[in-house]
């Protein structure tokens, strides 16, 4: 884990023993991608190789959601996938072309009945036509807990974690002692400084 | 206006405040790193803290992930290419105007963020060429605590109740801590930097100050819901 988080952290929680480490790391690790999965915050870019007639390309593990997405210099419109499904209604037999549309694969509501499942394959129409080329897509991405996280994100993170930590570590029992109800305030108050942290942030950045 | 403040005279008003004189509880670099959080914060809130560097841009190559080059990036304020200030524009526009705009190259004129990470240059760059970017700035860490503070002095004072707050919630202390965050809101909401509030919320003005090329954000900071 990224040491300046790491050490924050601990010294939220007045715990310079290695009790809570591997708590400390599942908590920290679900913190980045809550912040993936509510902000714009970690983009990057990657290269997706097409193969000729293929609609369906499937994300990058880490990556989460789309941004923007180009063929050949030439940006593709995102639209919804029941809008094609109406409008296209043959597109899996359309001939392959230049891609100008994407959408995200759609789940069954079945399985997804909130929805808030964001599928890792998305499906670009028309299929390329040509034998080789690759989709630049800008998308969110979920930064891994060794990964460099930018330091406008360290107090952040930190103040989720911890309080994560807090919440987590066995403090939830029937009978609370004077320390453990400590423990649950100061979890609340960590995660109120945060949420300024992250309305601050928001409006800074802009994204 | 307050006064200039070095970084173990912040120090000594935060142990005066969690009543630990004597380093019992915290030790005085905890405080230290809770004091930088907290200039951290007040630089977001108030672009109070901002750098002007060199961005080395690749001919072919549109977007740059700008921290890599400058570590204390967090978002630009400001970018120009010789005497000619680039324009932000979101990307969105760029594809709804020209859906090749991907394939676009020549000398940039605008500039775009993806996400918070990456900064792009549109059209894309023909040939290697550096523009001036001024950005909202992680405030640079790992000075010596007899040296000042770098927010600027009317922000100086209340970086402590920030800290405060934190170590007071730590030790389950919650009514204090509450207090001195409440502390350090209000005196946050009285020195806030009016550079950036709308022309009404100065009373100035009833038009927005003309900030050259700032983006939409920025000159929002501070205005009223």
């Amino acid at each position: 884990m990224l040491a300046a988080v790491y050490s924050t952290v601990r010294m939220l929680l007045r715990d310079a023993s290695t009790d809570h480490d591997n708590l400390i790391e599942q908590c920290y690790a679900r913190v980045l991608a809550d912040v993936t999965r509510t902000s714009n915050w970690m983009a990057e870019r990657v290269t997706i190789p097409t193969t000729a007639g293929q609609q369906v390309y499937t994300l990058p593990v880490r990556a989460y959601r789309p941004i923007l997405i180009f063929f050949s210099g030439q940006q593709l419109q995102r639209v919804e996938a029941e809008s094609i499904d109406l409008l296209l209604p043959h597109w899996r037999s359309d001939a392959p072309g230049t891609p100008l549309y994407w959408w995200m694969n759609q789940l069954d509501p079945a399985v997804d009945a909130l929805p808030d499942i964001t599928p890792q394959q998305f499906i670009v129409h028309p299929a390329p036509s040509a034998a080789s080329g690759s989709l630049v897509v800008y998308a969110t991405y979920v930064p891994g807990v060794d990964d460099e996280i930018p330091r406008w994100l360290v107090p952040f993170v930190s103040l989720r974690t911890a309080a994560a930590v807090l919440r987590e570590s066995g403090i939830y029992r029937e009978e609370w002692s004077e320390r453990e109800q400590a423990a649950v305030q100061a979890a609340q108050f960590f995660d109120a400084v945060a949420d300024v942290w992250r309305s601050v942030l928001d409006r800074a950045l802009g994204v | 206006m307050g006064f200039l403040m070095q970084w173990g005279k912040a120090i000594d008003r935060v142990q005066l405040l969690i009543d630990d004189v004597v380093e019992s509880i915290w030790t005085r670099a905890e405080l230290r790193s809770l004091l930088e959080h907290a200039q951290l914060f007040v630089g977001l809130f108030g672009a109070t803290i901002e750098e002007t560097d060199l961005l080395p841009l690749v001919a072919g190559e549109a977007t740059y992930r700008v921290r890599d080059v400058f570590p204390r990036y967090i978002a630009p304020l400001r970018v120009v290419l010789g005497d000619l200030p680039l324009r932000w524009v979101h990307a969105a526009t760029h594809g709804r105007l020209d859906r090749a705009w991907g394939q676009r190259v020549g000398t940039p004129s605008s500039y775009y963020v993806i996400g918070a990470e990456l900064l792009g240059f549109f059209p894309t760059p023909s040939a290697p060429v550096s523009v001036q970017v001024t950005y909202l700035a992680v405030p640079p860490g790992g000075r010596p605590d007899t040296e000042e503070i770098d927010a600027a002095a009317a922000w100086q004072e209340v970086l402590p109740y920030y800290a405060a707050a934190l170590c007071h919630a730590a030790e389950g202390s919650l009514a204090r801590a509450e207090e001195a965050i409440r502390l350090f809101a209000a005196q946050l909401g009285e020195g806030m930097d009016r550079r950036f509030l709308p022309g009404a919320a100065q009373k100035l003005s009833a038009e927005e100050p003309v900030r050259f090329g700032a983006r939409e954000p920025m000159r929002r900071q501070g205005a009223p819901e």
